[in-house]
Formats: C-alpha cells, sequence, structure tokens
C-alpha cells in the first residue's frame, strides 16, 4: 500500500479582475489588481494491492480532494458580478441569488421573499412576507459552487488473461445553477422542448407543487433565475470501463499470431445525479449551458499481432 | 492589409531592440486604445473620435437585436400599440419584459447610451487652447458632442424616469446626468434637471454649430439641434417654443413628394430633401443581420423578418384615406405584388401576414441596409401642428401646418376644418402613420399620459404574452434601473417597482 496526503494553503496575491463599474460611466468594467485570496486543501491518494498473487492481482486506488476560497482582500467591500457575490470572508463560487420560496397553492404564482414588504406585490404566507414581482425579489447567499469532497476512484483486477478496470468519479456537496433546466421550465415561447417536470406544474387551486401554473406572461417572474434552481451538484460517474482478454498463447501461436486481445470498453456507462441529463462538471462556477455534454462511447474490438 | 502587417512586425521588432529594462521604458498606456490626452490632442484625432460616434450609433450591443440606435426606435415603437409583430420572436419590448432590472436589453441600452455620453464628455471637455487645429473645427466637433449629449439623456430619461409632466414641478427621479467622464458613480438629477441640462446643451451647440456646414447627413448641424429642441419642447410641453423651434429646423428641407414617398424608405438619404439626420451604413461595415433593416424591411432576408415580418396596428392603417400615398406602405393582403412588380424580390419562404409594411426596403434580399431615419422634415410639420393645436386658440394655424404635411402624402387632402381635440386627434393620427416604425409611439403615449390600448386589433396575446393594455400612469411605463448599475453605484436609487 503506497498512499499520500498533502495539505496546501496557496496564496494568490495582485489578482486580476474585471472590476464592475456603474455602467452609467459608459463602461460596464475595468481590469485591476483586485486582491488577494488562498485555496486550502487536502489531498489524499491511497494505492491498495489487495491481492498480488501469480495469477491474480487487484489493485485498488483512491483519490480525495478538498477545496476552500476564501478572499482576504479586496478593493471594495462586495463586488457583485453575474450569480456570485465577492467579500472577505467568501470564496469566488458563493452564490448571490433572490431568494426562491415557492409555489402559491391558491394561484400558482412564482413566491420569492420579499425585499420592499410595503410593495404591492406582496403576499404573507404563514410568518414570511413574499412576493410574485422579481425585481423585488430578495438577494441572499444561497450556497457555493464549490463541493466538500471530489476525487475518483480506480480499480484493476486481472485473472491470467483477464483484465477488468474502471475508474468511477465523483464529487459531494456543492450546488449547481442549472439555466439549462431553467430554460426548460419556461413557459416563455411555444414549440419548445420541456423537462418532465413540466408535468408537475400548479393546475388548480389547492395543487401542492414547486413548480408554478404555466402563464405565457409571468415568464419573467415565474421562471426568473433565483436559487430555485440551485440543485445538489453531488454525483458519481463510471467514467471508464474496460473488460478484456487475451487469447491464450498456445491457442494464438496455432492461428499464426503472436497475440491476440479482445475487448469491450465503455466510457461515461452511468452517472447518478439529482437530475438526469444534468452535467455538472462543465464549469467550476457551477452554472450549466447548452454545451455538448460528455458522451457514451462504447468500443468493442479484438487486437490482433502477427 | 500585407502592409499593415509588415509594419506591424516592424514596429514591434523596433521597439524591441530598443527596450531596455528601465521602468522607464514600460508602456502604461494599452496598445489597443488611447488616452483621453490623445484623442485632443488635434481636431484630427477628435474628429476621428466623433466619428467613432456617429459609427457606434449602428454596431452591436451584445446581441443582433440590439444593434445601436436603429434597434432602440423599433424597440420603442414595439412598446406601443402601432407595431405588430406576427410571430414571436425578439419579443422582450414588445411585452414590456425589458423593464426587468436583469434583463439583458434594460442594462444594453442603457450602457449604449451612457458609452455615447462619455466619449462625447471626452470631446466636451478635452477640447480647448492647447488642441491643436481651427476655431471653426473645434466647435464643429464640441457642437455634435454637445447634442449627442442631450439627445441620449433624453432618451434615457423617457425610458427611465416617470414621465415629464407640463407645468408641474417634476422632482421625480431621472436619470444621472453626466457631464464628465468618470468611472464614480454619480446620483439620479430629477427630471426637471435632466430637462434643464438638455436644453442647456442643445442652447449651447446652437449658438457654435450655426451656420456650419456639415460633411454628411450623418453627422449633426444646427438643423438637428432646433429639431431636437422642438421635441423636447414638446415632450415638456412648452408649446410656443416647439413651434419656433420646428419651424426654423426645417428651413431647407422639402417634403418628399408621394411619386418618391411611394418607394420607401432606403438608402437615399443624402440626396433627400426629407431626412435632416439620417445613418448611414457603410457597406463594408453592416451588419448584415443586426441592422435596423434586418428586422424592419419587407424584403431583406432574415429569419426574423421570413417569420415576422413587422405590421401596422390595422385600426390606425383604416384610418388612411384611400388616396394617400402611405396607404400603400403597408399591405393588407401582405402580398406585396406591387413590390414584385418594381423588381423587388421577397423570398418565397418568407411568410405572408396582413398589413406588414413595405415602408422600408433594404438594399437587397442578402443586404439589409436601409438608411436609419434619425430624424425627418415631415416631423417637424406635426410638431408644429401639435403644439399650435394644443395651444389655445391657434387651430388654423395648425391646421395650416398640418396641411403642408399631410398634402403631400395625399392630393386629395383638403384643409382640415377640424378644431379642439377633433384636431388634436386628426394630427395624432397623422403623426403615427408617418412616424411609424421611427421610435417615437412609446414616448408619445407616455408624454401624453395615455393608455396603451392594443386590444380589437391585429395584435394576438399569444405573441405579445397576453399584453393588450397597460393604463396611463402604471408604475411598467417606467424601466428599472439596470441591476448592474445598482450593484456598483451606491448613490443609485430604484424605481418603483
Amino acid at each position: 500500500m503506497i498512499g499520500t496526503i498533502e495539505f496546501y494553503h496557496r496564496i494568490s496575491d495582485n489578482l486580476l479582475f474585471d472590476v464592475p463599474l456603474p455602467l452609467s460611466s459608459g463602461l460596464s468594467s475595468k481590469t485591476e489588481n483586485i486582491g488577494a485570496l488562498f485555496n486550502q486543501g487536502i489531498e489524499l491518494g491511497v494505492n491498495v494491492d489487495v491481492v498480488k498473487a501469480q495469477n491474480l492481482v487487484w489493485n485498488v486506488g483512491l483519490n480525495l480532494s478538498t477545496l476552500k476560497n476564501e478572499f482576504t482582500r479586496l478593493p471594495q467591500d462586495e463586488i457583485i458580478s453575474g450569480s456570485k457575490k465577492l467579500m472577505v470572508g467568501r470564496s469566488i463560487y458563493d452564490y448571490w441569488l433572490r431568494e426562491w420560496w415557492g409555489v402559491d397553492s391558491d394561484d400558482g404564482a412564482a413566491l420569492y421573499r420579499a425585499d420592499d414588504v410595503e410593495a404591492s406585490s406582496v403576499r404573507i404566507k404563514g410568518n414570511d412576507t413574499l412576493t410574485t414581482d422579481i425585481n423585488n425579489a430578495k438577494y441572499k447567499y444561497s450556497g457555493t459552487a464549490i463541493p466538500d469532497i471530489f476525487g475518483s476512484l480506480t480499480s484493476s483486477l486481472r485473472y491470467k488473461g483477464l483484465e477488468l478496470s474502471f475508474m468511477f468519479t465523483y464529487q459531494a456537496g456543492g450546488l449547481v445553477l442549472d439555466y439549462n433546466y431553467q430554460s426548460c421550465m419556461s413557459s416563455g415561447t411555444y414549440g419548445t422542448g420541456y423537462s418532465i417536470d413540466i408535468l408537475n406544474r400548479w393546475q388548480e387551486p389547492g395543487d401542492i407543487t414547486d413548480v408554478p401554473r404555466m402563464d405565457d406572461t409571468q415568464t419573467s417572474n415565474f421562471n426568473a433565475t433565483s436559487s430555485r434552481w440551485l440543485t445538489d451538484a453531488s454525483f458519481l460517474n463510471l467514467r471508464n470501463l474496460v473488460l478484456s482478454y487475451d487469447i491464450p498463447e498456445n491457442l494464438t501461436r496455432r492461428l499464426g499470431m503472436t497475440r491476440a486481445r479482445v475487448y469491450f470498453s465503455g466510457e461515461n456507462l452511468f452517472l447518478i445525479n439529482a437530475r438526469k441529463g444534468m452535467n455538472v462538471q462543465q464549469n467550476f462556477s457551477g452554472t450549466t449551458s447548452n454545451v455538448y455534454t460528455p458522451n457514451r462511447v462504447i468500443t468493442v474490438g479484438v487486437n490482433v499481432n502477427f | 492589409m500585407k502592409k499593415i502587417i509588415y509594419s506591424i512586425f516592424f514596429v514591434m521588432t523596433v521597439s524591441f531592440i530598443f527596450s531596455a529594462c528601465s521602468e522607464d521604458w514600460l508602456e502604461v498606456l494599452p496598445t489597443d486604445g488611447v488616452s483621453d490626452a490623445g484623442v485632443t490632442a488635434s481636431t484630427r484625432t477628435a474628429m476621428a473620435s466623433l466619428n467613432g460616434i456617429h459609427r457606434a450609433l449602428y454596431v452591436r450591443y451584445g446581441s443582433q437585436g440590439r444593434c445601436g440606435l436603429g434597434a432602440w426606435f423599433l424597440h420603442i415603437d414595439e412598446q406601443g400599440e402601432d407595431m405588430v409583430f406576427n410571430y414571436a420572436t425578439w419579443t422582450t419590448h414588445l411585452r414590456w419584459l425589458h423593464r426587468s432590472a436583469t434583463s439583458s436589453y434594460n442594462e444594453r441600452n442603457w450602457l449604449m447610451f451612457y458609452g455615447w455620453i462619455a466619449n462625447a464628455n471626452v470631446l466636451i471637455n478635452g477640447i480647448d487652447e492647447n488642441t491643436t487645429g481651427s476655431q471653426d473645427e473645434k466647435d464643429y466637433i464640441i457642437g455634435q458632442a454637445l447634442l449627442y449629449r442631450a439627445y441620449c439623456h433624453y432618451q434615457l430619461v423617457q425610458q427611465y424616469g416617470n414621465r415629464y409632466v407640463p407645468g408641474g414641478g417634476n422632482t421625480q427621479l431621472g436619470v444621472p446626468y453626466m457631464t464628465e467622464a468618470t468611472t464614480e458613480g454619480q446620483p439620479r438629477n430629477t427630471v426637471e434637471e435632466v430637462y434643464q441640462y438638455i436644453n442647456q446643451d442643445i442652447d449651447d451647440a446652437i449658438i457654435i454649430l450655426e451656420g456650419k456646414s456639415r460633411m454628411n447627413k450623418s453627422h449633426l448641424n444646427v438643423d438637428v439641434a432646433r429639431g431636437l429642441k422642438a421635441r423636447v419642447a414638446l415632450t415638456m410641453g412648452n408649446y410656443a417654443t416647439a413651434v419656433t423651434y420646428a419651424q426654423q429646423a426645417r428651413v431647407g428641407y422639402e417634403l418628399m413628394d408621394s411619386a418618391t414617398y411611394h418607394l420607401g424608405f432606403y438608402t437615399g438619404s443624402q440626396g433627400s430633401g426629407e431626412y435632416m439626420w439620417a445613418t448611414q451604413i457603410q457597406e463594408d461595415q453592416t451588419d448584415k443581420w443586426g441592422n435596423y433593416g434586418a428586422y424592419v424591411s419587407r424584403n431583406f432576408s432574415s429569419t426574423s423578418i421570413r417569420r415576422n415580418p413587422r405590421s401596422i396596428n390595422n385600426l390606425l392603417y383604416d384610418q388612411i384615406a384611400d388616396t394617400d400615398v402611405r396607404k400603400i406602405l403597408w399591405d393588407p393582403t401582405g402580398d406585396h405584388l406591387d413590390l414584385e412588380a418594381r423588381g423587388i424580390e421577397i423570398v418565397a419562404s418568407a411568410k405572408r401576414y396582413p398589413y406588414t409594411n413595405q415602408k422600408f426596403i433594404a438594399v437587397s434580399t442578402s443586404d439589409s441596409r436601409v438608411d436609419v431615419p434619425n430624424m425627418r422634415v415631415s416631423e417637424m410639420y406635426l410638431i408644429e401642428a401639435e403644439a399650435q393645436a394644443r395651444r389655445q386658440g391657434n387651430d388654423p394655424e395648425a391646421a395650416a401646418a398640418l396641411y403642408t404635411m399631410a398634402v403631400a402624402r395625399d392630393p386629395s387632402y383638403i384643409l382640415s376644418i377640424n378644431t379642439g381635440q377633433d384636431l388634436i386627434d386628426e394630427i395624432m393620427i397623422q403623426r403615427r402613420v408617418e412616424l411609424w416604425g421611427e421610435g417615437q409611439r412609446f414616448f408619445d403615449l407616455k408624454r401624453l399620459n395615455l393608455d396603451l390600448d392594443r386590444t380589437g386589433s391585429n395584435h394576438r396575446e399569444s405573441v405579445n404574452g397576453g399584453l393588450m393594455q397597460v393604463p396611463a400612469g402604471d408604475t411598467r411605463w417606467t424601466s428599472l434601473i439596470p441591476q448592474d448599475e445598482m450593484d456598483a453605484n451606491p448613490l443609485m436609487v430604484q424605481n418603483d417597482l
């Protein structure tokens, strides 16, 4: 068994960053050396030969990492950039989003925590002061894109000519802001594809659901970017698997071959995560967009040497 | 091109050879930009910068549907009731989704105008006695920069401030009137203050542009300044001022005759007496899919026009007299057979809908250029007529001003005998028909405090997201301040949600 444990604490200073400017200056941002942050974490690697005999070899490896990212200095108190807000003591991947509350079971309206509690769009539910107007929805720190742990698990097993190896990648914790899902839940345009979750939409008073009524006139409110689209980013992915068999030498020699191997190999054979079709590994920042998801590739073949 | 590449290599090599490690040799200015001082070093460099603003009027702002001032005109008309969509594409403004603080349309339009303002400010504040060049040239540049500053703030305050109430105190918040190029966030001025500044800038521009000829109608001159002054006065309800300036502004211009008008609006603004200010898109600098003509013309073959050719509100169309040349600019059948007879092709795959316009005709199915009509002389007659009609006892003068414009469009038009509100109504119908697609209608509704009412017309709820009516005074008439501005400017105050 061999293994390593590493602890790292890396300080980055004088970071170049696009600092947002008031748009009324005529510019949207300027590049500045805005500050300092550190990345810190543990990296653990273990490799175990579970069995090491003449005909049977089994090796298992595990990789596990953690990451903590924190600003230690910024030129201004806060910088809001896209779905994130940067502050000292916070990470570069902390979500700053309007706070989703749920769906009003009376009329199927989307409800958000209200910022201005005096506004006309305000509704009271229990102890909560809520709004149907996205522009009045309150912003809030809503978790981070950074996972608690992430890494991979590999295994390689060989018995005589037969070999089976695979690699899983995984992550636990972290949130993904699933823009793709958001667009598949929008009722704003005719003739577009939907997520199957749209079947759960509110339809009549009393319906308890987390999908608002389908209302073409209200998409900018009901389908807006908010903490509603945050999804657990934990996943387990069978990244690749190879099963191969070396045909015994006495057989190959008779056929005039020096070596022959049949194999099956698969990539991305399965991915378990919170939502089918979601690819959480797209971006460090945790957002999704319309890009190709990793293909599932299956290869079956024969390798012959003469 | 080759030459340029060689000279770049040459410059790079030379700078490499002569650069040492001493700090003095560090180039601190970016090589892809120029400093404010560099811009105003001479009238030649300043003129290049001003030309940059003229050019910026038709570049893309973050997305195909936002191609400068032409796109803005369409957005403003889409927010009204006279422009009708036949298919739901690029519907942000049609559905009034633009007013959301996080709408990219909201943000980019705001940034676009403030970008032009910042560039104008560099010229206004930077050109001084140290700038080499004649005083005439300096005035020519500063005058236009002042007009751009006034014009941009005028657009912004109408969209982002509650309406200017004629005779009211107008202490409601407008927009920051930027008089300096600064990256520090500024507080909002009141609507009254913004209009004061706008008028001041226009007045200053009139003084220094007086008597100066311009190189091209894409430049601004004293007539445009007076025309803008008249527009602003109409918004403020200063009807006497509006009349005076509208009359002065139109001197030397000539209404298109009906034979020319019948051909529609295309790329002929330079030689036409009708245009006071137009953006002429250069053939080698065109944004094929983003141009004004890529959305509003009838014949260009873009996704937008093939699926969603723009129609006029049928209720408005019905009010156009049969003898009026403008009756031809929209086709109630949507077939546009007369266009084909004139050799203007509409591709077969383009959808046909009733009441689509042929007011705007692009160069061809594959070239979307149409001159953007930023200001036309007919508007001056309409301003004069409306302003006279809204002053008590000036109906005859109003009817006379209207007559000049209307008879040029309809030879059978006879001097109106309407008075009072009837006359005003007649003028407004003329105005809506005449300026369709030119960025006025929503602002007209807002300045006059009228309801938006699309009901009973060819507007369809399935296309406009059910936005059929908005009562006057509703908070939605005023756009929210973009969230990015709120986030980065601690002095900014949000509008009523």
